[in-house]
């Protein structure tokens, strides 16, 4: 079996290199030849970690079978506390119907990955536009209509609807990174992706619009009277997204 | 001029002799690092097996103790336990068939089933006196011993014999100048015996720690391996972390949990204290109690004050 040797993750300190050494080894020595790679997704593998981000890790296997899990589960659950690290486990045989079935999570993980061991299997991924659409329109909605209810809800208490936009800026950058690949407008990262359209779509009120969501996520809080205008013009912002993605196949 | 010690007179032999000790138990404590050093290697590889369970981590910090209270804190985090005023009692009826540690279990059936009304469930002094409980915790220990991280069997027997060795030799001068002095009808030897009397006790207290070199690298290393852990620490809500609290609080003491969880461990924070202090004034030690991380040389370990190994 062709299997590359691990590869540093540029912009990762040196403690959370450290824990993925660590997790390759063991992963390898337990899952033995179940085991078909491993790959860092998401903000980590672009090197543009936050404090408050995960650490997104995709292991490929054959076959998941508890008793080569098993001996993971001490040195996931070291990682998972000491750096945040989130584990998929997926098959290999089940990687063209996730890729199917959430299409913009996968396209985002194909443009921002780094192989940490084992073969480049998603080099060649293949994300069909069709799908991408369709669940980028789903993403969409459902982001709307969770930001209506929270609205509602919270609206009251704005100390945390602060944290309902922190946790709404990663899935809107990302949708928006996939919304511009749709159309032929790749941009460097997620985050320049929604700038890009917030500024398109919002014109003038985009720049501090963007400057209080990367607030919310920083702090998780913001100044007082701010929070709530903000998650109506991020509404806003996602109704006119899902405009401009339009309701075409 | 007469370079015989034997021959001093009594004050001047007794500092003569103060200072044989001080420089038997220097040379006892370069020997020791230089046994340290021996098992010094593998720091990494040594951690990374202490770091995947928090009540090594415990351990190492500051023993059975710590262990206990990271223990507690990891079945209040998994709402296996609750806490009211001073007692905690069990929250889950099956609880202890849910826990694979013998330590949890022992707690769980220590506390007995949930509670009837106002009774059941155990204080705070009752864990920290059950012997069950205290010998599980000890036990925590056991594969640290195995690793030296803590002064395991070979280590121990070591130390043992260099102060077996040094007190003989210290006693033979003591002994000497005794039987000199009485034989020149001197019987002024009080302080003489009561110095030689005392070197083992000096010498087992320079000799000892409760960790080995080794084990204080790889306890260093985990207060900075979980320092992103620390960092996030106000951000756990109640029944959203899975084992961040267990770990936090094994690496650094309750003192920087969450308030919440503080406020639930605050009659067993000043339990530990209680025994303490009891402790040390029975022995007659200096006060050695924190509900927070004892950092250097863990001198707050076992039921008490343990910075003398056991």
């Amino acid at each position: 079996m062709c299997s590359a040797p691990s590869q540093p993750a540029p912009g990762l300190s040196p403690a959370i290199e450290r824990t993925l050494t660590d997790l390759v080894a063991q992963a390898r020595a337990s899952l033995g030849d179940d085991l078909r790679s491993i790959v860092l997704f998401g903000s980590g593998a672009e090197g543009r970690l936050r404090a408050t981000s995960d650490l997104n890790v995709l292991f490929i296997l054959r076959r998941f079978a508890p008793a080569s899990i098993d001996p993971l589960r001490e040195p996931l659950r070291l990682a998972h506390v000491a750096h945040r690290v989130a584990v998929m486990f997926l098959l290999e045989d089940e990687l063209l119907e996730a890729t199917e079935a959430f299409a913009v999570k996968f396209a985002d993980i194909r443009r921002r990955h780094r192989v940490l061991w084992g073969e480049p299997l998603l080099a060649d991924l293949v994300v069909a536009p069709a799908a991408q659409r369709r669940q980028l329109r789903q993403m969409l909605l459902n982001l709307q209509l969770r930001l209506r209810e929270r609205y509602a809800a919270l609206s009251l208490r704005e100390e945390q609807l602060a944290l309902v936009l922190a946790e709404a800026a990663g899935p809107l950058r990302v949708a928006a990174s996939a919304l511009l690949e749709l159309e032929n407008q790749p941009a460097a990262s997620p985050r320049e992706a929604l700038a890009r359209l917030a500024v398109e779509l919002c014109a003038g009120d985009a720049e501090s619009l963007l400057a209080l969501i990367s607030d919310a996520r920083e702090h998780r809080s913001l100044p007082p009277g701010e929070a709530a205008p903000a998650l109506l013009r991020l509404l806003a912002l996602v109704a006119a997204l899902r405009t401009r993605l339009g309701t075409e196949a | 001029m007469n370079l015989n010690p034997f021959d001093l007179r009594g004050p001047d032999f007794l500092i003569f002799y103060a200072c044989l000790l001080g420089a038997t138990a220097l040379v006892l404590l370069v020997l020791r690092q230089v046994l340290d050093r021996q098992n010094h290697f593998a720091v990494e590889e040594r951690f990374l097996e202490v770091a995947r369970d928090p009540y090594q981590i415990a351990f190492l910090r500051g023993g059975a103790t710590e262990v206990l209270r990271t223990a507690v804190v990891s079945l209040l985090e998994r709402d296996l336990i609750g806490a009211d005023g001073d007692r905690y009692f069990a929250l889950d009826e099956a609880g202890v068939a849910k826990v694979r540690r013998p330590l949890d279990k022992a707690i769980l059936t220590r506390l007995g089933p949930p509670p009837q009304g106002n009774k059941g469930g155990a204080d705070s002094d009752s864990l920290l006196t059950d012997p069950v409980i205290l010998q599980e915790a000890e036990q925590v220990g056991e594969p640290l011993a195995a690793a030296e991280l803590v002064p395991g069997p070979a280590t121990r027997r070591t130390r043992w014999l260099l102060i077996v060795l040094a007190t003989a030799a210290l006693w033979f001068v003591a002994g000497t100048k005794i039987a000199i002095a009485l034989s020149r009808g001197r019987t002024n030897v009080g302080f003489l015996v009561v110095l030689a009397l005392a070197a083992p006790f000096i010498l087992r207290l320079t000799l000892w720690s409760r960790l080995t070199a080794c084990g204080r690298a790889v306890r260093d290393r985990t207060v900075t391996h979980f320092a992103e852990l620390l960092s996030r620490s106000d951000s756990f809500k109640p029944g959203q972390t899975t084992s961040e609290l267990a770990f936090l609080a094994a690496a650094y003491g309750t003192a920087l949990l969450p308030v919440a969880m503080r406020a639930r461990l605050a009659p067993l924070d000043q339990a530990v204290i209680r025994h303490a202090q009891t402790s040390n004034s029975d022995s007659g030690g200096s006060s050695c109690s924190s509900s927070s991380s004892c950092s250097g040389g863990g001198s707050c370990g076992g039921g008490g004050c343990g910075g003398c190994g056991s």
